[in-house]
């Protein structure tokens, strides 16, 4: 199965990604599925059809604009300053002249709340396995799954997970064909986290894989320990 | 009765320019008003939520009305602490005949500044429930979930009880089944619990759980609850309950329909004798 995402679709292709299928066949019918549905659009042949990838919030339905990963093993964080990196689920625009037609999930979706009923957050969950460094999870990856570095500053807790905003803003690509989330910081308080996503990148060298949209810098997300 | 017309009349002369005055005050004041909303809601409705920006349009709206009408009576002679001496007799003729608008009129203005409900939010006030379409300062307008749109008095909103099912980030989906007496308890438990778990919507945390409910005449009653998201519950409740029955008779689970089994203990001896079928044409 592929992990790497075809930038451009062609009339006549078929992708097949994590749990999704896009075919756009040679009379112009354009059909995207995931588990939540299919929708189906006619595009002239000749017209350009873009599949991007976009943060994991919009299927089966808008209901949230965080996510939360969840550890396999919870992180004993000894204080100071580290870098963590996990996987995060992400979504594929199929975008034609610029704009999103349909968005679909190549992964399956599942949600949680982070902290209480009343005072809390419903984000999109998913669990990974978290490391110290890229290569620590880079075996794991898998079609749907992008990276996700987070600098963690602070009191020493053990972090069983990070949630954090994505609504609006940028994934990157390397030459390699991976997708990051941009860089979130941690910030571990008195029986919190505190995280806040940036839109800077996580590493050097990488693209921005949504050119010339605006970005929403999120607020921070605090979630209990 | 002997009225005096003239006077009344040369009394109306002079005060003429004031009348016309304090009507120009509150048609200016109506009109700065309705400006002031317009532009509010042309700024505010792309920033901010319907649930905040309408009840702040609302009060800025009533709010400029109320002093124009202060400011055109001032004309008069008649301020407001005046209005409120004076209030005493006045107000108990006026009170009796707007009880019910006043009480509207401030039950409107606490439910404006307490928002116990929001524009949008799924709720139960006393017997109606539905979503929230407008708060008004003297109604507040309910669209039922079968369609129908109910106006309820402030007064009654602020006085029933309101349970709004929007404020929660998360609400309990709770399905009742009964399975059969020689069905695998935990076979059904564990189905039960995997449905839940493949669904999008049930959450992860708080998990969902299956447990015996009652053993009942018929059956062994099973509870499953999960969580959901409150603008996805229905729709989660509807798709579970759904599901719920192919996915326990693919588990080999039976749903018993109501039965009676009935032992005879007499152990008198009974006579009973075979006869012989005949042949109809015989």
């Amino acid at each position: 199965m592929r992990t790497t995402l075809p930038g451009l679709l062609k009339a006549g292709d078929v992708v097949e990604y994590g749990v999704s299928k896009i075919v756009f066949d040679k009379q112009g019918r354009l059909e995207a599925c995931d588990p939540y549905g299919c929708v189906d659009l006619r595009v002239p042949i000749a017209s350009k059809i873009y599949i991007e990838p976009i943060p994991a919030i919009t299927r089966p339905q808008q209901l949230t604009e965080c996510i939360y990963v969840d550890f396999a093993e919870p992180i004993a964080f000894d204080g100071g300053e580290t870098s963590l990196w996990f996987l995060a689920p992400f979504e594929l625009a199929v975008a034609y002249k610029e704009r999103t037609v349909v968005s679909i999930s190549p992964t399956k979706v599942k949600y949680t709340l982070v902290g209480d009923l009343v005072n809390g957050i419903v984000c999109r969950y998913h669990k990974s396995i978290a490391g110290f460094s890229r290569n620590d999870i880079l075996g794991c990856v898998e079609p749907g799954l992008g990276l996700v570095r987070a600098i963690v500053k602070g009191k020493a807790a053990t972090i069983p997970g990070i949630g954090f905003y994505v609504s609006g803003l940028p994934l990157y690509v390397d030459e390699e064909g991976f997708i990051y989330y941009p860089l979130v910081e941690v910030e571990v308080v008195e029986g919190a986290i505190q995280n806040r996503t940036t839109t800077n990148p996580p590493l050097e060298g990488l693209k921005v894989t949504l050119k010339g949209k605006r970005f929403i810098l999120p607020p921070s997300l605090t979630q209990p320990l | 009765m002997n009225i005096d017309v003239m006077g009344w009349i040369s009394e109306l002369k002079t005060r003429f320019t004031e009348i016309i005055t304090a009507g120009a005050i509150i048609a200016v004041s109506v009109l700065i008003a309705m400006f002031v909303r317009n532009a509010m809601r042309k700024s505010l409705r792309r920033r901010l939520p319907s649930y905040v920006y309408k009840p702040l349009e609302n009060l800025v709206f009533y709010g400029i009305i109320v002093i124009g009408v202060l400011s055109a009576l001032s004309l008069f002679g008649i301020s407001l602490t005046g209005l409120l001496v004076a209030g005493g007799f006045a107000g108990i003729v006026v009170g009796f005949a707007a009880q019910q608008t006043v009480s509207n009129f401030i039950s409107g203005l606490f439910i404006l500044l307490e928002q116990p409900l929001r524009i949008g939010d799924p709720v139960t006030i006393g017997d109606v429930s539905g979503v929230v379409l407008d708060i008004s300062i003297l109604s507040t307008k309910i669209r039922t979930w079968d369609g129908h749109i109910v106006r309820i008095p402030n007064s009654v909103v602020f006085n029933s009880n309101i349970t709004n099912y929007g404020r929660t980030r998360a609400r309990r989906v709770e399905i009742t089944i009964g399975i059969s007496y020689d069905s695998d308890i935990e076979k059904a438990r564990e189905t039960l619990l995997n449905m839940m778990n493949e669904h999008p919507y049930c959450l992860v945390n708080p998990g969902p759980e299956v447990f015996v409910d009652n053993y009942a005449d018929s059956a062994i009653i099973l509870k499953a609850r999960c969580w959901a998201p409150p603008p996805v519950w229905f729709a989660t409740k509807i798709d579970l309950q759904t599901r719920m029955k192919k996915i326990l008779e693919e588990a080999g689970i039976k749903i018993p329909f109501p039965q009676l089994d009935v032992h005879i203990k007499d152990t008198a001896d009974m006579k009973i004798e075979i006869i012989r079928e005949r042949n109809v044409r015989e």
